[in-house]
């Protein structure tokens, strides 16, 4: 059975439909890029996977769990245990250190933070963001906040790491890095990993590309 | 507790937020300190009045429509039917005192140091030739204890032609009633020497029964109001049976209609606090939208949101509840101690006022301006609850 299936999916907001039956069905620890024109509906179909959102119809299978009959409660624990959201924005809350910016889904799931902070230094390590663990967003580059994001989002190893445009505020050199990156991190994780993207070069760097127009996917 | 913690981080960091925050238990602290100081002050006059006159007039008194009578077995035993704790047999006429050339009227009261401590509380100590002074009536005239003052009596109407009788005593203690009227016209002689220097004999005029326990303020008047209407149908008519609030009675049935109508004009105060309240939710839910949107992304259910919320919301209360009631109490001390708040007797009849706060004002006051907060915690609720994350997500990162 496959890790993602989406039977007949529709979203509308208002009388405005955003995603129209859509049929998907994506395995586990596969490498996707979603791809399409701003307002095609990506972004919420990411959403609608991440457990953000109920769809309007249709049904939302994710690993085995029907997150369309879950409550807030349960999409709320769904979303901390399965999922990591890498978004645009870094969103590191300047009020605390990158460490506990980190430490945040960890502690929202009151899990224990000793082990988690084993994997924080190893993967800031790998990162090469050991130095900025103990400071505050604002005291780091640009480049070592979207780090200091991807770790956070790995930090409870999620199964499936979803990214909202996790590029578009990087040139096309670090795009490429980030991309690598992230595919590199899934792969060594064992997660699915999700790239909402407008861009074709980043879409090019995955096996799986699918294509959104107008709330349908065309490919 | 973890959450809970990362969530407040966030809602307080930046220093308009803590300034919102502590403007608000501020604002709330206050206005429940002044609810608490207005019930307070009431209750305080309440007790204090009702202090100060039993202090000069026990619980019952009992006089003669035709003035002195003999203290007769049958009457003794009639009075001790509705048991009394204590009974005072007085002598009380009016006089003049003289000092320094200076003269004033006065009540003078002949009394029996022991019986009328147990029946009013007041130790009043006078021995023979002694002398006991209200402390209002000692101040005006720079009196004090060992000084020698006279009392001029009038002889009756019999000798209404002859000069009056002028005896001279030496002033053994000054007292407080508490009241200022009190303690501007009484004076208490030995009830012999009064009897002496009057010519009464064996008569009195006025008896003094303590009903209740004189330790603890009085919580009813029931049970004084019950035995004082069965003393009065027990006795002749020619007797007349008072209660010790008589006096003042508009006075304790005015501060009850007032503390009624204030407590629900006080109410206004606790709403402007409220919306102080509703203002800080409201800045912390625009400013902090991008946070907690991103909280509830990553796990934050709206279940622990809102509880945050409410947690938040009833700790802001608990710190004003706490606030306000120190604030009372450094007002009570305020009141007492410095002398730009005192009050002049002469115009509110208590020589000073007091703060008096019993559990059913706290739950009072407290109860209320809980209920006020909650409903602007739930306010916030709403709001919190009627925008999806995706929709927040977007407005905020987009």
């Amino acid at each position: 059975m496959s890790f993602i299936i989406l039977s007949n999916v529709e979203k509308s907001f208002g009388k405005t439909k955003v995603l129209s039956h859509l049929n998907l069905k994506i395995e586990s620890k596969e490498l996707v890029a979603i791809r399409g024109a701003s307002g095609s509906g990506k972004s919420t179909l990411l959403y609608l996977l991440g457990g953000l959102d109920h769809p309007s119809s249709g049904k939302v299978m994710i690993d085995n769990k029907n997150l369309t009959s879950m409550n807030d409660e349960e999409l709320a624990s769904f979303r901390n245990s399965n999922v990591g959201f890498v978004f645009q924005f870094h969103f590191l809350l300047p009020s605390m250190t990158c460490r506990d910016n980190i430490l945040l889904p960890a502690r929202i799931g009151g899990r224990k933070i000793k082990i988690i902070e084993k994997d924080i230094e190893e993967l800031a390590k790998i990162l090469g963001v050991s130095h900025c663990l103990s400071k505050f967003p604002y005291e780091i580059s640009g480049g070592e906040q979207q780090r200091v994001n991807i770790i956070r989002a790995l930090s409870l190893r999620p199964k499936m790491l979803l990214c909202d445009e996790p590029t578009g505020n990087l040139d096309s050199k670090n795009s490429e890095k980030v991309t690598t990156l992230l595919k590199n991190l899934a792969a060594d994780f064992g997660a699915t990993l999700l790239v909402v993207t407008h861009d074709d070069k980043v879409a090019s760097f995955f096996p799986r590309k699918i294509v959104i127009e107008d709330g349908q996917i065309i490919g | 507790m973890h959450s809970y913690l990362s969530v407040l981080k966030i809602a307080l960091h930046g220093r308009s937020a803590s300034k919102i925050l502590l403007a608000t238990i501020f604002s709330f602290t206050f206005s429940i300190a002044v609810i608490l100081c207005t019930f307070g002050l009431m209750d305080g006059f309440d007790y204090l009045l009702k202090s100060g006159l039993r202090h000069s007039s026990g619980d019952i008194l009992v006089t003669n429509r035709k003035g002195f009578f003999l203290i007769r077995p049958d009457l003794l035993k009639n009075i001790q039917s509705i048991n009394p704790l204590s009974i005072a047999p007085v002598i009380q006429t009016e006089a003049f005192i003289l000092f320094n050339d200076v003269s004033k009227g006065v009540v003078v009261r002949g009394i029996e140091e022991r019986s009328f401590s147990e029946s009013t509380g007041l130790k009043v100590s006078v021995p023979r030739g002694g002398i006991a002074l209200g402390k209002e009536l000692a101040a005006q005239f720079k009196i004090k204890s060992g000084d020698s003052i006279a009392l001029t009596f009038g002889r009756g109407n019999e000798a209404a032609s002859s000069l009056p009788l002028i005896q001279t005593f030496l002033v053994s203690s000054i007292v407080n009633h508490g009241i200022y009227q009190k303690d501007l016209r009484f004076v208490y002689l030995h009830r012999s020497d009064l009897a002496e220097a009057l010519g009464t004999g064996n008569k009195i005029n006025l008896f003094i029964l303590g009903i209740e326990e004189l330790k603890s303020p009085l919580k009813s008047l029931d049970s004084i109001s019950r035995k004082q209407k069965k003393l009065k149908s027990s006795l002749e008519s020619e007797f007349i049976v008072k209660p010790f609030w008589n006096e003042y009675e508009f006075l304790i049935e005015a501060v009850k209609v007032e503390k009624f109508s204030i407590s629900l004009i006080l109410q206004l105060i606790v709403v402007v606090a409220v919306f102080n309240i509703i203002a800080f939710v409201i800045y912390i839910m625009e400013k902090k939208a991008q946070d907690f949107f991103f909280l509830r992304a990553v796990g934050l259910s709206l279940k622990v949101l809102s509880r945050f919320w409410f947690v938040s919301i009833v700790i802001i209360w608990s710190f004003s509840c706490l606030g306000a009631y120190l604030l009372s109490l450094l007002f009570n001390w305020s009141l007492q101690n410095i002398s730009f708040l005192q009050i002049p007797g002469e115009v509110y009849v208590l020589s000073s006022l007091v703060i008096k706060l019993d559990v059913t004002d706290y739950i009072t006051v407290y109860g209320i301006s809980l209920l006020w907060i909650l409903l602007a915690a739930f306010i916030g609720y709403l709001r919190l609850k009627r925008k999806p994350i995706i929709q927040g997500l977007r407005q905020e990162f987009s």
